[in-house]
């Protein structure tokens, strides 16, 4: 065993599971069975089932890798002892031990903080709601509510004639042609927010088959809310009294139905980001499916009350309302993507040469924001400003090749890290004859440039070249230092490798237990599908909500796209999103053919990504931007 | 079969072109899509009223049959179909047409200012030096990171041919990585400094006569043997559309260099979905640009040719070069009684009264915004009719519905609760002279019986015929063909009719597909015969399509059968039917339009429907692949398909969608496809 010391004593910490002997005393084999059921063949595929066996990894040899936590390497939530879980088992499309659940849906696995990432019931409660908790309707409110007994409440009404509220209801006014109601608080990102709804609703009295009194609770689309307003609900709970149900409307469609009578329990609409809606009566679950997620819509409660009768002179109603919004981690849910500008000095001028890419981010000491990139031939420097999508270039040239032999050829794909006092900068080489390295340099001041460069990491027998650096600290045990590069083989292929530091945080081993080689193999005679079917690289780690992410670059024919893995523990490797595409090229813009060589840095719930976009000619710096939960819990 | 039309015996003596037939209708917005369990979701859970699996001969399994090989006059897969009439060789380069006067472009580098057409890029660029060589211009020296790139993009996926001729020269000053490439890439310029194109598919001829097919700087295909120095090289690139061996969508090119046989095989080099779409002549049909670039003066570039084709590509939908006009209820001269919107269509295609062109669509309509969710809107069928798609509005002669009541969605309570007329299907019957003489009607109604029970939002399904002048009434009463949900077919509600002819034979009968609706399960899609007086056949049902059956993105119910059925002849020979439908995904988020087919090498007199196969690349179109649906909140909610009827060729298509907006518009948007008629 080649791993350093350091990383020896977390694993000694996790000595339960696949990594020990089974009860039986017999050692557990790499895929095979491993105190739970998984069949016999079946191996964690990555997306598409790339991955079959890894007899590699050497029998009885499967620790429970490197945590990105030390107290239990998941998210912060309710989770299971560490024996309880067996990752290969929870990333592999297969309901091992048939309980039901797939993957991170089982008990099992839902402990992992890897499966907390693109999760929509892993969530955490969000400082200032767009929504209002609690839209209470008085006895008595008269003429317009939002200007009597709802005023106050961010709430506006729409429709003619307006929305009445009478005896604790809502009753939207409207005609044959338009609906009326109240819009709620602000947009709400459903794409990242998981919302609980929970209202009643009171049916009309007299109402035949053709009347058209209803009244509901939907998020729309539209934006816009007047006298003629049509409201079409992206997803939402709505009553028709000729019908006298109540339905779940999903994209333009009733999916699900519900007698409505009046006296019963509330009703209760869930939201979660990953798409799942659910609707629950009196805490009872009634039925689950899924709704088209959106990065902005508006909560309405809405109807139509056209033809009230002496008998019931106010339709169908909507009671008072409570909401709850959470914030989860959805990695596709960018809200955010602008183009990055860095000014030169004294003139401030642009500095704008189509050749500017691979950007990496670190936050100094003082809470600065450093950026290297390269520009062409070199690195630069800048520092950002106090508009977040403006950096001012830090002296001129920041790095270049030149000096020795090793590093003569080129630098590129910079990986920049704040140690305390001053920046590492980790690097490719590349030398006279093109053979590339990893190296590494530092600097106190980027103004001044990088200096002290040497190599790192270089090729060993079998392998053509390293490059593509990315580089985390590990929190709890900072002497150890975790190194994920591109290989780029002999045979033709390329994988990524993950490498870990010695004591000394400088030497470098691979790390025994790593999966990533298999996941992340392209180049070989096997065709594959998905947006990295050809080519992967440009990985970016870091840890989040107690799990490792992963976002890399992956190329199918020309176009490069944005994906994600997450890990608990360095070993094992979930394809986060399904496996497809976290980012790409929009079709707008400069990034609109591709975005590639992602960075990411996370401050508070806030995730920026910066990214090189592309439009096929020209490489420009980008950033984007989503909200993520910080202690996520489900 | 013929395109002659008799009469029946009986009641009505139909025959039926070869042409198509219509569907339409919409997946109600206030119709509740039933969610099922997961056994629900088991095709294998849903009754079979019918033999629908029965072998229909499609190849591999009997002895003697293979896989189809295209081109030999040999139906080899035993299925009815031979050759580009078979859907395994949909796609072929044999098997598309050359789009008539649509050459792109024609370069014979005699432009005294080649800019105004190609874009020479990186800025400061040079344009490649010309050289005279007899009559003939080429170009003779190409600079390094520097291209020219053709301004317009040049559109893919319904095929492309582009001729270029390359000179490999013996003599010249470069010394290294010599070569010239004719790429289509993504790139529309080369920034300050220069570079390459992307190399979306690159053809590359250099100094030693290797021809070779690159993409993203990797060779993937080269000619076995090199082509002489100083000889010119003429080199036939076609581009076709087809589906890897997982269905992804994908374009080939083959590279032909003067012989019958390929000097590089077909190789697959670009996902579909990766073209341009937004840009210029890409909006329609989508591409990429075509650019030149090189390195020296060792290979020579003369003339360069691409001709757009028409090859099938059930993945790529085209706007009408005319006749597009969108419709809506005003345009269709029926806004009186059906502003609050139209949908569910049915197209028909005939001639009509000397005329050559007869365009009929019928719809379903109402006073109240057909889209809210909170009532039991009635619905009632218009009918208008065109000589020219584009002179708007078309021919309304009465001002009320054909069907129902008016207006159909009175809310007052003193219409009937069944007063609903929704959802027509029509088929066209013409004289032995190709004239349309009448129209078959289906459509659905409530069922009375259940509604006498108080059960809402039971249909069944009625038939009959009218006169082909678009002022015939339908009236409930005179239906001749009902088929009862429950009582006939194991459906809890029937909608969304459908008529195609049952055979070749002029007076047989008549297959009605139609969405069924179940309890507990998804909607899907089934048929059941009519005989030729309309008269339903008891236990003819047979589940056409099942949502079990399907991927993700039709496992949330599949509505609104449109279909065309072709047969070889009167008798019993062969028969395809192609079926287009909407499908709703499995988590209830996107409806989109998809398609099957089914084929059998015979038709027996009261045979069986053949078992229906989805095409590999479902689904076809999304409602944000919609003209016009990039940005905006669009929904499909319906389909219509005819052949048409001066074009045989080329399907036509009415797609209803919902528009959202501050007003809400109901429109019916044409599309067209060109499919090889099997006979």
């Amino acid at each position: 065993m080649n791993r350093a010391p350091a990383v020896v004593s977390v694993l000694l910490w996790l000595a339960a599971g696949c990594g020990g002997l089974e009860a039986d005393g017999t050692a557990c084999i790499d895929d095979g069975p491993c105190g739970r059921d998984i069949d016999a063949g079946t191996v964690p595929p990555f997306e598409d089932g790339a991955v079959s066996t890894d007899a590699g990894a050497g029998a009885g040899d499967i620790g429970r890798g490197i945590p990105a936590s030390p107290e239990d390497g998941a998210f912060a939530g309710e989770s299971p002892t560490r024996d309880d879980y067996d990752p290969a088992s929870c990333y592999d499309g297969i309901d091992n031990d048939a309980t039901g659940g797939l993957d991170c849906a089982d008990p099992g696995c839902t402990g992992l903080g890897a499966c907390c990432v693109g999760s929509g019931d892993c969530c955490a409660a969000v400082a200032g709601p767009p929504l209002p908790s609690l839209v209470t309707l008085p006895a008595s409110c008269p003429g317009d509510p939002t200007a009597s007994c709802l005023a106050g409440l961010d709430v506006t009404a729409f429709g003619d004639p307006g929305p009445r509220v009478v005896d604790g209801v809502l009753y939207p006014g409207g005609d044959a042609s338009y609906d009326s109601g109240l819009v709620i608080g602000a947009p709400v990102d459903l794409s990242a927010m998981r919302v609980s709804l929970q209202t009643s609703f009171h049916a009309p009295t007299d109402c035949g088959a053709t009347c058209l009194e209803g009244a509901g609770i939907a998020f729309t689309e539209q934006e816009t809310f007047g006298d003629s307003t049509f409201v079409r609900p992206l997803v939402g709970l709505l009553t028709s009294g000729s019908r006298r149900d109540v339905r779940l409307v999903v994209a333009d469609a009733a999916v699900a139905s519900w007698p409505l009578a009046d006296g019963e329990g509330p009703f209760e609409l869930v939201l979660s980001p990953d798409g799942t809606v659910e609707v629950l009566r009196d805490g009872a679950s009634l039925h689950s499916t899924s709704f088209p997620t959106t990065a902005s819509a508006r909560l309405v409660v809405y109807g139509r009350n056209r033809n009230p009768s002496a008998a019931d002179p106010n339709g169908s109603g909507v009671g008072t309302l409570t909401t709850n919004v959470e914030l989860c981690d959805m990695p596709a849910a960018w809200r955010v993507r602008e183009q990055l500008f860095v000014a030169q000095p004294p003139t401030m001028a642009e500095l704008d040469t189509g050749r500017m890419r691979a950007p990496s981010v670190a936050e100094d000491g003082a809470g600065r924001l450093t950026l290297v990139f390269e520009d062409g031939a070199v690195m630069r420097a800048a520092r950002r400003g106090s508009e977040p999508h403006r950096f001012t270039m830090l002296g001129d040239v920041a790095f270049e090749p030149g000096g020795e032999p090793w590093i003569e050829g080129g630098v590129s794909d910079p990986e920049l890290l704040w140690d305390g006092s001053g920046f590492e900068l980790f690097f490719t080489a590349t030398d006279v004859d093109g053979k590339t390295s990893i190296g590494r340099a530092s600097a106190a001041d980027p103004a001044a440039g990088f200096t002290g460069a040497a190599p790192l990491l270089t090729p060993e027998e079998g392998v053509d070249g390293y490059s593509m650096p990315t580089v985390i600290r590990l929190w709890y045990e900072p002497t150890t230092w975790i190194l994920i590069v591109r290989a780029d083989l002999a045979d033709g292929t390329h994988e990524l490798r993950t490498f870990v530091s010695g004591d000394d945080g400088a030497s470098f081993e691979r790390f025994e237990e790593d999966r990533l080689p298999s996941l992340t193999s392209r180049g070989g005679p096997e065709s594959r599908g998905g947006f990295d079917a050809d080519e992967i690289a440009a990985p970016s780690i870091l840890v989040h909500n107690g799990a490792y992410h992963l976002y890399y670059a992956g190329r199918r024919g020309t176009r490069w796209r944005i994906g994600m893995l997450a890990s608990d523990e360095l070993v094992y490797w979930r394809a986060v999103n399904g496996g497809a595409a976290i980012m790409e090229g929009d079709g707008n813009g400069l990034d609109r053919l591709g975005v590639s060589d992602p960075d990411v840095v996370v401050q508070g719930i806030t995730v920026e990504l910066f990214y090189t976009g592309t439009d096929g000619a020209r490489d420009t710096l980008f950033r984007g931007v989503r909200s993520a939960a910080e202690e996520a819990s489900r | 079969m013929g395109d002659a039309v008799t009469r029946g015996s009986s009641l009505v003596a139909l025959l039926c072109l070869s042409m198509g037939c219509s569907i339409l209708n919409k997946p109600d917005e206030d119709h509740v899509i039933e969610e099922a369990t997961d056994a629900g979701l088991d095709s294998s859970t849903m009754s079979d009223g019918g033999d629908s699996g029965t072998d229909s001969g499609d190849g591999g399994t009997d002895a003697g049959c293979t896989v189809e090989i295209c081109g030999n006059d040999v139906d080899d897969d035993c299925d009815g179909l031979e050759d580009c009439s078979d859907f395994d060789c949909a796609g072929l380069s044999q098997c598309c047409r050359e789009a008539a006067g649509e050459t792109v472009l024609t370069e014979e580098w005699t432009a005294a200012d080649p800019s105004i057409r190609w874009n020479i890029t990186p800025p400061g660029a040079a344009f490649p030096m010309v050289s005279v060589v007899g009559s003939e211009r080429r170009l003779s020296r190409f600079t390094p990171d520097e291209a020219i790139i053709l301004r317009t993009c040049t559109p893919l996926a319904l095929g492309l041919d582009v001729d270029i001729r390359f000179v490999p020269r013996a003599s010249g000053s470069c010394s290294e990585d010599c070569h010239a490439q004719l790429y289509l890439t993504l790139t529309q310029y080369l920034a300050p400094g220069g570079g390459r194109p992307l190399e979306d598919l690159g053809l590359r001829m250099d100094d030693e006569g290797v021809l070779s097919l690159r993409r993203a700087g990797v060779e993937l295909a080269r000619a076995p043997t090199a082509f002489p120095a100083d000889t010119p090289v003429d080199v036939t690139l076609q581009i076709r559309p087809g589906l890897a061996e997982d269905g992804t969508p994908m374009l080939f090119a083959t590279a032909y260099a003067g012989g019958a046989a390929p000097v590089i095989a077909e190789t697959a080099f670009k996902n579909q979905d990766d073209l341009e779409t937004v840009l210029s002549a890409c909006d329609e049909v989508p591409g990429l640009f075509l650019a030149l670039a090189g390195n020296g003066d060792k290979v020579q570039v003369g003339r360069l040719e691409a001709r757009l084709q028409e090859c099938v590509n059930p993945n790529q939908f085209s706007v009408p070069d005319d006749e597009d006009s969108v419709l809506d209820a005003e345009s269709l001269s029926i806004d009186g009684w059906a502003g609050g919107g139209v949908g569910a269509p049915s197209l028909l295609s005939t001639t009509y009264a000397g005329s050559d062109t007869r365009w009929d669509v019928l719809v379903d309509g109402t006073n109240i915004d057909r889209g809210t969710m909170f009532g039991l809107v009635g619905m009632a069928i218009g009918h208008a009719t065109s000589t020219d798609w584009d002179t708007l509005p078309w021919t309304e002669s009465s001002g009320t519905p054909k069907g129902g009541d008016d207006p159909p969605g009175c809310t007052d309570g003193t219409c009937d609760d069944n007063r609903s007329l929704r959802e027509p299907g029509a088929y066209p019957v013409t004289n032995a002279g190709g004239e349309l003489t009448a129209v078959i009607v289906a459509y659905a109604h409530e069922h009375e019986e259940a509604v006498s029970m108080g059960s809402r939002d039971v249909y069944e399904l009625r038939a009959q015929m009218v006169g082909a002048a678009a002022t015939s009434p339908i009236v409930p009463g005179a239906a001749i063909a009902t088929v009862t949900p429950v009582d006939d077919v194991p459906c809890a509600s029937l909608r969304d009719p459908a008529l195609v002819p049952d055979s070749g034979s002029p007076t047989h009968g008549w297959w009605l597909f139609f969405t069924c609706e179940q309890t507990g399960a998804r909607d899907s899609i089934g048929a059941v015969r009519l005989n030729s007086g309309l008269g339903f056949v008891s236990d003819s049902y047979t589940q056409v399509l099942a949502p079990g059956e399907l991927g993700e993105w039709g496992q949330g119910g599949v509505r609104d059968p449109a279909v065309v059925a072709e047969y070889e002849d009167a008798g019993t020979g062969g028969a395809v039917y192609r079926l287009w439908f909407l499908a709703r995904n499995r988590v209830g988020s996107a409806v989109t339009v998809a398609m099957a087919q089914a084929q059998a090498s015979e038709t027996p007199a009261d045979g069986p429907l053949p078992a229906f196969e989805p095409y590999p690349s479902n689904p076809l179109l999304g409602s944000r692949d919609m003209p016009g649906c990039a940005t905006a909140e669009c929904y499909l909610t319906g389909i219509a398909v005819t052949r048409r009827a001066q074009e045989r060729n080329t399907l036509r298509f009415l797609v209803a969608r919902h528009v959202n907006g501050s007003a809400p518009r109901y429109e019916l948007v044409p599309l067209e496809q060109f499919w090889r008629s099997p006979w």
